[in-house]
């Protein structure tokens, strides 16, 4: 089946008591059991354990990532959190892109190093840094492809593999191209992890996570932990998700359509100096990018001229752009990483791995395009 | 505060200046209040308040400013179904005395409401062949004749009238015209001098199958004078529902391109296949009312009509449980595809007269294309036709 026909009709079949074509939000936290004999033959008992809507979902995006089974929670740091409480022990290592959601890196370096757990954040680009940084007790790989903000790429592959032969689990963070232009496990990877906040509602309407896995033992695991923490997704979330998924496909063509434009318009205004997009023959790893993902996607950034206060008068120019932290909705928004997502690190860990003064992230939202570079080309100027 | 008053009047929540949130809230709040009467009474305060939720809501609000601008027009009311906005349309166009002109070409749902419903309240109606000049003419020149409700392209047939000559026809005997545009969208005829379009939410504003609505779009002055009526009628739209359209309208053009896309796609296959006889889609070059569609429209739709070669009832039943992505349900404009037996689920009001005048055959079926991947759409038809015609 094509994407398109699996994003509508996967996980969903018509309710069997009414024929209702879509899912009915199960609000209810307990289902009754016709008898102690047959406890649980109908699959559910209490809602933090399992719920017939957030199973739906759940089926769905397993689906739509080629994988064996998906839990669903409240956040995608909650979901992240659940591969690193699967994954992780007291006297354990775990290796991070040393590019990656500032969430990732405040989870690692200010909770679970608190746990006795070690973490090294490498260049994950070059799957060799990786080989090199794996100890006896390395337990996880954790990358994210493209990375948050600059979109460096790792190679998901390459490293799958050097991760299979150490037995160590391999999780890549997904959100950025969701199953639709990226599939880490079809390419090696035991754990495909998401924000499904981002495209996966696409409508700023809900917050969202999602862990698929290649194997029914890692589901169990990590099952496990979503339930003991309780770290669950509402049914009313997986409802609206299940209804944003419908257009995930068309939604990502056009965005990226319009991300492939602007960044195109960007690379020739003068006040920029640099733009990162994959899809631009400019970006260094774009060979790799054709390779690994069908699509690049729609998160772009771009230095301006003139460091910190041509970044933040770019911010307050901007118009139809909405200044904001999420992505992946149909509204574009624009980020100024260095103030606002990554002002927690410290600068010269910032400067290292490649965040400026002057970088700008946009996420490429569904409007008309010329809007959009109107609107830009209206703020540029005024710099 | 007593802690038992303060449960019914819970803290606010102000955020500072300029600090907003990117999708607007879904009040759900039944009566809106003013600091003092006087406030309540001032012109701004009596335009644009909200007083209680029957009269206006803001999110609902939203979704009618929206609709109208996307529409090419300057106001709507929202309403709680696609029928909703029909019943508002004709009734605030006509009194007892007046007549009404209405097609055998459309949907069944609002023939039955004129020719059994509003002949009760002294309503007379005339219903001809949206092809029948000759009888429209005739029609719209009765002295009586006030309204006319119509569709294109028409449900479920597919016709397309020549809105132009209609809409002046219209004009010059003083008929208000009601364009039913649920087929064409908010994108499609907005430049004819069209009163009042009424659309079902329920397709493809929402887009997802998950709420029903309604929506009158005119300009000002019409819209107003059918505003206490709205409101006296009672039949609004729940603020959760106008949330979801709003939330659907954010893929409304995308939905739509992909729809029209697929259903030409779909009635490609269906004209090269021996099983079928006719298919009727404006988008095909072979649609007799090609030509007019093309001017008319941007674009033709999601939904396409075909008749099976030597189909009874049975067969043709046969050939629709046989579908397997194509469900059977009688709604369209959602992103799972969906069929239907024309003559069972859109023609039993119609006598077998009047359906042969239609075209309605038992052998008629209906899709309502959805936006799944083409290749699954045409490979669900071809095991059906397989297996039936086998």
């Amino acid at each position: 089946m094509g994407f398109s026909t699996k994003q509508v009709h996967a996980g969903v079949t018509p309710d069997p008591v009414t024929g209702a074509i879509l899912t009915p939000i199960y609000q209810s936290t307990t289902f009754v059991q016709e008898s102690v004999d047959q406890y649980l033959s109908k699959g559910f008992s209490y809602s933090r354990s399992g719920n017939p809507t957030v199973r739906a979902l759940e089926q769905k995006i397993a689906v739509l990532e080629g994988g064996v089974a998906c839990t669903c929670y409240s956040t995608g740091m909650a979901a992240e959190q659940a591969v690193f409480q699967a994954t992780l022990s007291a006297g354990d290592h775990a290796i991070i892109s040393d590019v990656a959601y500032g969430g990732t890196y405040r989870l690692a370096t200010k909770i679970y190093s608190r746990y006795g757990v070690e973490f090294t954040f490498v260049d994950t680009s070059n799957a060799k840094n990786v080989a090199k940084a794996i100890r006896d007790n390395t337990k996880l790989i954790f990358t994210e492809t493209p990375a948050n903000p600059t979109l460096k790429l790792s190679p998901i592959a390459a490293i799958s593999e050097i991760a299979r032969k150490k037995n160590i689990v391999h999780a890549v963070d997904n959100t950025f191209l969701t199953p639709y232009f990226q599939r880490p496990l079809e390419l090696g990877a035991h754990i495909s992890v998401h924000s499904t906040t981002k495209y996966f509602d696409g409508h700023n309407a809900t917050t969202g996570g999602a862990n698929v896995v290649d194997s029914k033992e890692l589901d169990e695991k990590i099952r496990f932990h979503q339930n003991a923490t309780g770290v669950i997704m509402s049914p009313f979330v997986a409802w609206l998700t299940l209804q944003g998924t419908k257009t995930l496909s068309l939604r990502m063509d056009r965005q990226s359509e319009n991300a492939q434009v602007i960044a195109e318009f960007l690379e020739k205004h003068k006040k920029v100096d640099k733009v990162c997009y994959p899809g631009l023959k400019s970006f260094p790893q774009h060979a790799l990018a054709k390779k690994q993902a069908s699509g690049f996607g729609a998160m772009i950034w771009f230095e301006v001229k003139g460091g910190v206060k041509a970044g933040k008068k770019l911010m307050d120019s901007v118009k139809l752009c909405t200044l904001a932290e999420n992505l992946g909705s149909v509204e574009t928004l624009i980020t100024h990483p260095v103030t606002m997502t990554h002002a927690i690190m410290a600068p010269a860990e910032r400067l290292r791995v490649g965040i400026t003064d002057g970088l700008v992230r946009l996420s490429v939202g569904l409007e008309d395009v010329e809007d959009l570079i109107a609107d830009l080309k209206t703020a540029l100027d005024r710099i | 505060m007593k802690k038992e008053t303060r449960v019914t009047h819970q803290p606010a929540v102000k955020p500072p200046e300029g600090n907003r949130s990117l999708v607007e809230p879904v009040y759900r709040s039944v009566k809106f209040s003013f600091p003092t009467i006087a406030d309540s009474l001032k012109p701004e305060a009596r335009q644009a308040g909200f007083e209680y939720m029957r009269d206006s809501n803001p999110t609902t609000r939203q979704l009618e400013l929206l609709c109208a601008e996307l529409q090419d027009r300057d106001d709507a009311i929202a309403v709680g179904t696609g029928m909703a906005s029909i019943w508002l349309a004709l009734l605030g166009s006509l009194t007892a005395g007046d007549r009404v002109v209405i097609f055998l070409e459309s949907y069944r749902p609002s023939r039955v409401a004129v020719r059994k419903f509003l002949s009760r309240l002294g309503i007379a109606f005339d219903m001809v062949s949206i092809h029948d000049r000759p009888a429209i003419v005739e029609a719209f020149s009765k002295v009586d004749t006030k309204a006319c409700l119509f569709e294109s392209p028409t449900n479920p047939m597919l016709q397309i009238p020549d809105i132009e000559w209609l809409v002046d026809l219209a004009r010059k005997q003083e008929i208000t015209t009601i364009l039913d545009n649920t087929f064409g969208g908010f994108h499609n005829h907005g430049q004819y001098a069209i009163d009042l379009f009424v659309h079902s939410l329920t397709k493809y504003a929402g887009g997802h199958g998950d709420a029903m609505g309604g929506i009158v779009i005119g300009k000002k002055e019409r819209i107003r004078a059918i505003k206490p009526l709205a409101v006296n009628m009672g039949a609004v739209l729940d603020p959760g529902a106008a949330y979801l359209m709003l939330r659907g309208m954010k893929t409304y053009y995308l939905r739509y391109e992909r729809h029209c896309e697929n259903a030409l796609a779909i009635a490609e296959y269906l004209s090269g296949r021996s099983e079928v006889t006719e298919v009727l889609y404006p988008g095909l070059k072979s649609h007799p009312a090609h030509a007019l569609a093309k001017k008319q429209m941007h674009d033709y739709g999601g939904v396409v009509t075909f008749t099976l070669r030597n189909s009874d009832k049975e067969k043709t039943w046969d050939f629709i449980d046989r579908l397997k992505v194509f469900a059977t349900a009688s709604s369209l404009g959602s992103a799972e595809s969906l069929v239907a037996p024309v003559e069972l689920y859109l023609a039993m009001d119609l006598s077998e007269a009047e359906r042969k005048a239609a075209g309605i055959t038992e052998a008629k079926v209906r899709l309502a294309v959805g936006i799944e991947h083409i290749d699954d759409l045409k490979a669900d038809l071809e095991q059906a036709f397989k297996s039936t015609f086998a």
